[in-house]
């Protein structure tokens, strides 16, 4: 196992919103390495976004991010969790003309958690999530929950090296059977007690056997009737 | 992986999306053609008329057929997923903009530019103006790709997405096409088109330095 | 990342105060646009002499120059606010970009109308492919293009800031198409007639020109400030302060 460096996390007051709707306001949480953070919260209550919103996908409306959980823990400019950060959004993140293995192999060299020439390694990976016999199957003709696990592929390569120390997860049990759940909770179990972070939006139980598990419900940041509009009106810029 | 690398990443894998799809490349060599051919059919086949508008008329058919090629640059990546993690990697995403943009060129300007001399035999083009009407391609055809992204990329995920492409490009793209037909038809009438084709080149480098920078923020505005 | 508002100049900045003061300057300039509209007209109508060559006709002149300067003129102005919007993410910049297109565009488009009436008595045609015309033509299509962007995009920020970065790209190639069109009417320079081969100006046909080009101006800050008052009232619908100048 090779050691993940988290240097820890703290947000301070953030606020987005999505569209008109400020869907939270004055949200603040601290991360420390080998940490779990839960973003709890209905359909709606801004997990998505506050995950896209942490990379600069989204753009915060107000609030500080800084880089470590201390106090004099200096800010981060906006997007500086990118290069540290490995992403899974709603969206499976393949393209479906490829095979499993192109695909991951692509994603390998992006995240840079593997290179073009490394074959065993990628095969290994598609391996340990169960993808084995569907390496060279277009990822078009997979189901949805063997899509899933090629995104957990990503991870489990993630693993190896200590380039991405903050995981981003976007409903990753989603579509999942409980073999794949189980896999999913091994994985990030064995990625807190490398020292590596997650942030983990999701309505359905995940829970890994090490490492401190915070929650943060979403709804309980959302505006209330008529602070949503003075916020919204008054937020943003000048 | 370096800037260059993630230009590379990016262009070899656009490449190899283009392999699986080889409809979309074929679909603009046959506008290409079809719409050149469209000409002689509305205006009749005299030699002479055609040699008059030969050469503009294989330029607008090129531009059109670039347009077909804009949507699918950054849609395609947008509805799965792939562009959000590309913009969520942290690598340089104007490097990736300029990958994507060499490999379109690769798919879809060089195919223009090699049926262009069939194109131009069935438009009695005299021979001595070929070899300009192939350069004012290569020079133009990079720029309009270029312009192209950075409208394509505005439009992301809207629903007017390709007329909306067409209507914000083609203003665009006049010097282009003023250029570029200029050089050809100054070239058939004896005069020199250095000038044109120096102002394309020059065109073509602005666009080349400017226009990944440009359509990345402008995919950062659209993904937000 | 939010800004403390600051004092003095960008007070006004903030959409709520200057909601108010768009209020009390529309009828300034709307009055001034007036006045200047009447003495321009009366110069060109009434005082300027009569061209030998086109007669009456040419007198349009003085509606067609001045709103072609005009839309050239206002798409600067709104690249202007682009940049605000692009580099510090303010809304009234944005708002006040798209008060001001409609009366860019509606400035071009009376540019070229005005062009094919003048176009008809004297070359016996609407239309023709002058430099300017075409270049005007180019810049009502550049409009559009924005208006349209900014139309088919709901979300209000995205549509902003997509918008903008249109204008700053159209705003750099502006130039280049009016140069690119001037070289391609000099090549083709048989084929057409020039609009710009106007008659010798007489001081007075300058003044009108003058004066029609501040009465152009006037009308479009009086028109943009109107408009970016609804505009004003539609994006901040939900803020207290709107729902009490309605209370």
């Amino acid at each position: 196992m090779t050691p993940a460096a988290f240097g820890g996390l703290r947000a301070e007051g953030l606020a987005l919103s999505r569209g008109e709707r400020r869907l939270f306001t004055n949200l603040s949480f601290t991360l420390g390495a080998g940490g779990l953070l839960r973003l709890l919260g209905p359909n709606g209550s801004g997990k998505s976004s506050l995950l896209r919103g942490l990379l600069g996908l989204a753009p915060l409306a107000a609030g500080t991010l800084f880089s470590g959980t201390s106090a004099s823990a200096p800010p981060l400019r906006p997007r500086a969790l990118c290069a540290g950060a490995l992403y899974q959004g709603h969206a499976s993140g393949a393209k479906g003309e490829l095979t499993a293995l192109e695909n991951l192999a692509l994603s390998a060299a992006l995240d840079g958690t593997a290179g073009p020439a490394d074959e065993s390694v990628l095969r290994e990976a598609l391996a340990s999530v169960g993808l084995a016999r569907q390496r060279d199957i277009e990822t078009r003709r997979l189901s949805q929950g063997q899509r899933q696990r090629l995104s957990l592929a990503r991870f489990a390569l993630a693993l190896r090296v200590p380039a991405r120390p903050l995981w981003l997860m976007d409903e990753p049990s989603a579509a999942l059977d409980a073999e794949g759940g189980v896999l999913l909770a091994r994985m990030l179990a064995e990625h807190l007690a490398r020292g590596g972070a997650a942030i983990v939006a999701t309505h359905l139980p995940v829970a890994p056997d090490t490492g401190r598990i915070d929650e943060l419900r979403l709804d309980d940041f959302a505006p209330r009737r008529g602070e949503a509009r003075e916020a919204q009106a008054a937020g943003a810029a000048a | 992986m370096t800037e260059l690398g993630t230009l590379a990443w990016a262009l070899r894998r656009d490449l190899r999306l283009a392999m699986r799809r080889r409809g979309d490349a074929l679909n603009v060599l046959g506008f290409f053609a079809l719409a050149c051919s469209m000409f002689p059919l509305a205006v009749g086949p005299q030699r002479e008329w055609l040699t008059r508008i030969g050469p503009g008329v294989i330029w607008v058919a090129a531009l059109l057929a670039t347009l077909l090629a804009l949507p699918r640059l950054f849609e395609h990546d947008h509805t799965d997923g792939t562009l959000d993690a590309m913009i969520a990697s942290g690598r340089p995403l104007p490097m990736v903009v300029a990958g994507k943009l060499i490999a379109a060129w690769l798919v879809t300007g060089l195919p223009l530019i090699v049926l262009t001399p069939v194109l131009a035999v069935a438009f009695s083009l005299p021979m001595h103006a070929l070899p300009t009407m192939l350069a004012s391609l290569v020079l133009g055809t990079p720029t309009l790709l270029g312009l192209g992204a950075i409208a394509g990329a505005l439009t992301l995920g809207l629903k007017a997405g390709p007329t909306l492409v067409t209507l914000l490009c083609l203003p665009l793209y006049v010097p282009v096409l003023v250029f570029g037909a200029g050089a050809v038809e100054a070239q058939v009438s004896g005069l020199s088109p250095a000038a044109h084709l120096a102002l394309l080149a020059a065109g073509m480098l602005v666009v080349a330095l400017a226009a990944p920078p440009v359509a990345a923020q402008a995919l950062r505005i659209s993904v937000e | 990342m939010m800004t403390r508002p600051r004092m003095n100049a960008f007070r006004f900045a903030a959409p709520q105060t200057f909601y108010p003061l768009a209020g009390r300057l529309v009828p300034w300039f709307a009055a001034l646009a007036a006045a200047l509209a009447a003495a321009g007209l009366y110069v060109g109508f009434g005082i300027a002499p009569e061209d030998f060559q086109q007669g009456e006709v040419y007198r349009i002149i003085f509606i067609h120059v001045p709103s072609a300067w005009m839309a050239m003129f206002t798409y600067l102005v709104m690249a202007g606010y682009a940049v605000l919007t692009l580099g510090f993410r303010t809304r009234l910049s944005a708002m006040m970009c798209r008060a001001l297109a409609p009366t860019g565009a509606l400035m071009a488009a009376i540019s070229l109308w005005t062009g094919a009436i003048w176009g008809r008595p004297t070359w016996g045609t609407y239309w023709v492919w002058d430099a300017r015309l075409t270049s005007t033509l180019i810049l009502l299509f550049l409009y559009i293009g924005y208006i349209a962007l900014v139309a088919a995009i709901e979300d209000e920020q995205r549509a902003d800031r997509a918008g903008a970065l249109l204008l700053l790209v159209g705003v750099v190639n502006v130039p280049i198409i009016y140069f690119s069109v001037k070289w391609w009417n000099t090549l083709h320079q048989g084929a057409s007639v020039s609009l710009t081969a106007a008659p010798k100006m007489a001081a007075t046909m300058l003044t009108g020109m003058l004066l029609m080009s501040l009465a152009a101006w006037m009308y479009t800050i009086a028109a943009s400030l109107h408009r970016v008052q609804s505009i004003i009232l539609e994006r901040e619908r939900h803020a207290r302060w709107v729902r009490q100048l309605f209370a």
